[in-house]
């Protein structure tokens, strides 16, 4: 499972798919010349046929059209770019999804929230929104969005109420490897430029419409224009299907194996066949299967756990049939598909009281103080009489993530510094939030008797509650964060990264700035930033600092200069983060082992560093499942 | 072609994919603003299910203010009324102003309780009814933070809205009602109130 190499295929599969359009364009062009000649031909009649080498076919004709159709299908490229690339939550609410509220009232919802959230912790990533799409009975899901940080599951409601919390685990988890794969950034790319070349086909068949009403209702005196019309219609509605069929073929041909690889991360992600495998042995008996009514589910096909419409021939299925997938999962499939436990029987197992819930308890462990995260897994070793101890306070603090207010107190109380706490206070004072302070007091213990990793998991959770601040809130709070934080005169490096975090994931829904994106190719290219970053870490050292820079740059192959500490200021060490996040996927893993071997140089990753480690991964969009982090050789356990 | 062919081609392509973004964005600020009143409905529905127990608590105490006790299970019930037809996730301007309304009455009726409760020291310093009025303080604020964000939300889509060109394609695409700010009239004192009566 090394999500940076699958990341690295899609974005290289991002430029097969640009190749397959480009080509599919040219093909369009030269169909809808070859029609264009025809047409004259027709309407010239005879006349025609002796001009037909010299005025009829000729460079500047076959430049217009294909400069027409290439205008045509850049435009409509661009709006539904434009469009999607303003994150999952706009492709969600365009499907019909509602967002599911962090602290909804209906069972199946909830569950499916402890779900999405447990398997965010196991990945390290902030939660991705929830959305429901109320009117599909059919069972299906997909995840959107072009990075970690605006991407949202969105599950129909047949998946909630037909699937029982395992199955529906397995389809979730399918969905969060498409997120750690990096297919969504060429998902929407995909539908994007298909929807660029299947438009043709939608102006020729409303041309068509259009021109046959007109038949019936005027006169025969315009025969001549309205023949025209028609004419035309036809000839773009075949051009049209044509192009849909070049686009049913550049979907099928990308995203099928895409589908087989994110069954088998979300296997070993769960750690449970069972679970993915009985959903689709499920999806296989039931009546609607995956179908999705939703007008618009066709052009986003590609995004969906299952197919979303039927196909005649599999060559334009953009999902594997499901016996496949199920074989693959389960090699000793009987072939005999499972019925849907009944609704009564799923509603009866979300229903108990939410203390019960394995999701609820994932996320209660990970805020736990005795919860130990193990190998990777959503799976906590904690054990239950541990747990019962600290449960209240526990309950009580992850209910408070769910709340704004509440989450924005957590979040002030995670860099609350008791020496001085005075200043802080008086810094959170002057137009600040009705009830905010008093709420922070109420945390500051509790969260302060967190280790670091808790902590991560606890800001993890205050992130998608934080998304429903308005624009002005999120300004103040962000206002208050900052003078809280450096209230003290200086900001220690554990700070600045809470800071780091929340801005990296909110600046881009509430203030609008876009999200980086890579342009970094070579590590040279950012070896002043990676010096900083380096430099910052290895100042971190109990032992020598040079040492452990040094080994840093050798795992990295550069010859780095150590800073000097009065260079490393907070803003450039931002900076410098900054610029990392925009490497190229593979390049992040050795720069991450690079930041875990200074931290591990003194013989120990401290909690602190291994906090720092992560909460840079997080900065880098890089959302590292535990056992990822310990199969590259980045220490998962910290020593005490 | 013709340079002008082009010229006007292009302007039309422009004109469409500019149209289009101007309704998205339409779109994805109506849907804050939904999500926004969303938040507020939890931190309500939390206070509509606190009032009932301030009240049982205040019975053993307050034998003789029967009525303020009724007037304020009335107001109370009459606001979750409001707010239950809201639910639906699809919030009309309509709707908003009788939970406005709903809500105002019930601020009015408890603040008269806490007029009459502040008589009765026996009940402030109960220990369920401090534990009462901290819980109701901290939800105050709550609803208070939702509701200013929900508000913002509302601005931030009339804005949009009204200003030109984009009234003109709201008004022909389905966008042609200003969205309806949760206003509660004294919400002022709605906020000090748990505040005044028992700390």
């Amino acid at each position: 499972m090394d999500f940076f190499r699958e990341q690295d295929i899609a974005r290289r599969n991002t430029r097969l798919l640009t190749i397959l359009f480009i080509v599919a364009v040219l093909v369009l062009i030269g169909i809808t010349n070859v029609l264009f000649v025809g047409l004259i031909l027709v309407e010239s009649g005879e006349a025609g046929v002796a001009s037909l080498t010299t005025d009829l076919v000729s460079w500047q004709q076959f430049f217009a059209v294909g400069g027409v159709i290439t205008l045509v299908i850049g435009a409509v490229v661009l709006v539904n770019w434009i469009n999607l690339a303003r994150g999952g939550s706009q492709i969600a609410a365009a499907l019909g999804g509602r967002l599911v509220q962090p602290g909804s009232d209906d069972p199946l919802e909830r569950r499916a929230a402890n779900i999405v959230q447990e398997m965010a912790l196991a990945a390290n990533m902030p939660i991705p929104s929830l959305f429901v799409l109320d009117a599909e009975p059919g069972i299906n899901a997909f995840a959107a969005g072009t990075s970690p940080t605006n991407a949202v599951v969105a599950v129909t409601r047949g998946a909630l109420t037909s699937l029982n919390r395992d199955q529906l685990q397995g389809v979730i988890g399918h969905e969060f490897s498409h997120i750690l794969n990096g297919d969504m950034r060429l998902s929407i790319r995909l539908a994007a430029m298909l929807r660029g070349i299947t438009f043709i086909g939608d102006v020729g068949s409303i041309l068509l419409r259009s021109s046959s009403r007109r038949r019936r209702y005027s006169s025969s005196n315009k025969d001549d224009g309205r023949g025209a019309a028609l004419a035309v219609g036809l000839g773009l509605y075949l051009i049209g299907l044509l192009g849909g069929l070049m686009a049913g073929l550049i979907k099928s041909a990308i995203s099928k194996q895409k589908e087989y690889l994110a069954d088998a991360s979300a296997v070993q992600f769960t750690r449970n066949p069972e679970g993915i495998g009985d959903a689709l042995k499920i999806i296989g008996g039931h009546a609607s299967g995956t179908f999705v009514d939703s007008a618009r589910a066709e052009e986003m096909s590609h995004l969906f756990f299952g197919q979303v419409k039927h196909r005649l021939w599999s060559g334009f299925a953009t999902h594997p049939p499901i016996k496949e997938r199920i074989a693959r999962i389960d090699p000793d499939w009987d072939g005999q598909f499972l019925p849907a436990p009944a609704p009564e029987e799923v509603a009866a197992e979300a229903t108990p009281n939410a203390d019960a819930d394995p999701g609820h308890r994932a996320a209660l462990a990970a805020i736990a103080a005795t919860a130990a995260v193990a190998g990777g897994t959503y799976a906590v070793s904690a054990s239950p009489s541990n747990m019962l101890a600290a449960q209240d306070e526990d309950s009580a603090l992850l209910e408070e993530t769910r709340d704004p207010l509440g989450a924005m107190a957590v979040v002030l109380a995670m860099a609350w510094d008791p020496l001085h706490e005075r200043a802080q206070w008086q810094a959170l004072e002057p137009n600040s939030i009705a009830g905010l302070a008093q709420t922070t007091r109420r945390w500051c213990e509790p969260v302060r008797r967190r280790t670091g990793a808790q902590r991560l998991s606890l800001l993890e959770l205050c992130l998608p509650t934080l998304r429903g601040l308005s624009a002005e809130q999120y300004r103040v709070f962000r206002e208050r964060l900052l003078s809280w934080i450096s209230a003290d005169g200086k900001t220690v490096l554990g700070e600045w990264c809470l800071f780091q975090i929340v801005r990296h994931y909110l600046d881009p829904v509430l203030q609008d700035t876009r999200p980086t994106r890579p342009k970094h190719k070579t590590l040279a290219a950012v070896s002043g930033d990676l010096a900083t970053a380096l430099g910052a870490l290895a100042h971190l050292t109990v032992e020598d600092t040079e040492r452990a820079f040094t080994r840093g740059a050798e795992m990295l192959d550069l010859p780095l200069v150590l800073p000097d500490v009065a260079d490393l200021e907070m803003s450039a060490f931002g900076a410098a983060i900054d610029n990392l996040a925009a490497c190229y996927p593979l390049l992040k893993v050795p720069i991450l082992k690079a930041m875990a071997a200074v931290a591990a140089d003194d013989g120990v990753i401290s909690d602190n560093e291994l906090t720092l480690v992560k909460a840079i991964a997080a900065v880098m969009d890089c959302p590292m499942p535990d056992a990822m982090l310990t199969a590259h050789g980045i220490a998962v356990t910290a020593a005490d | 072609m013709e340079m002008s062919t082009w010229i006007t081609l292009g302007v039309i392509v422009l004109a469409i994919v500019w149209a289009i973004a101007i309704y998205n964005q339409l779109v994805s600020l109506s849907n804050r603003y939904q999500n926004g009143f969303a938040q507020i409905e939890v931190q309500l529905k939390r206070r509509y299910d606190l009032i009932p127990n301030l009240v049982e608590t205040a019975k053993g105490y307050l034998s003789h203010e029967r009525e303020t006790l009724e007037a304020v299970i009335l107001a109370r019930n009459e606001a979750a009324a409001a707010l239950g037809n809201l639910s639906s996730g699809d919030v009309t301007a309509s709707g908003i102003k009788n939970l406005s309304g709903a809500e105002s009455a019930l601020a009015g009726a408890l603040g008269k309780l806490n007029v009459v409760m502040e008589a009765y020291p026996d009940l402030k310093a109960s220990a369920n009814m401090q534990q009462l009025s901290e819980e109701l303080t901290s939800t105050e604020n709550r609803v208070a933070f939702a509701r200013q964000g929900f508000n913002d939300a509302v601005m931030a889509y009339n804005t949009y809205r009204q200003s030109f060109p984009n009234v003109v394609i709201a008004n022909q695409f389905g966008h042609a009602e200003d969205a309806e700010l949760l206003e509660f009239e004294d919400s002022a004192e709605i906020q000090a109130a748990p505040n005044v009566s028992f700390s």
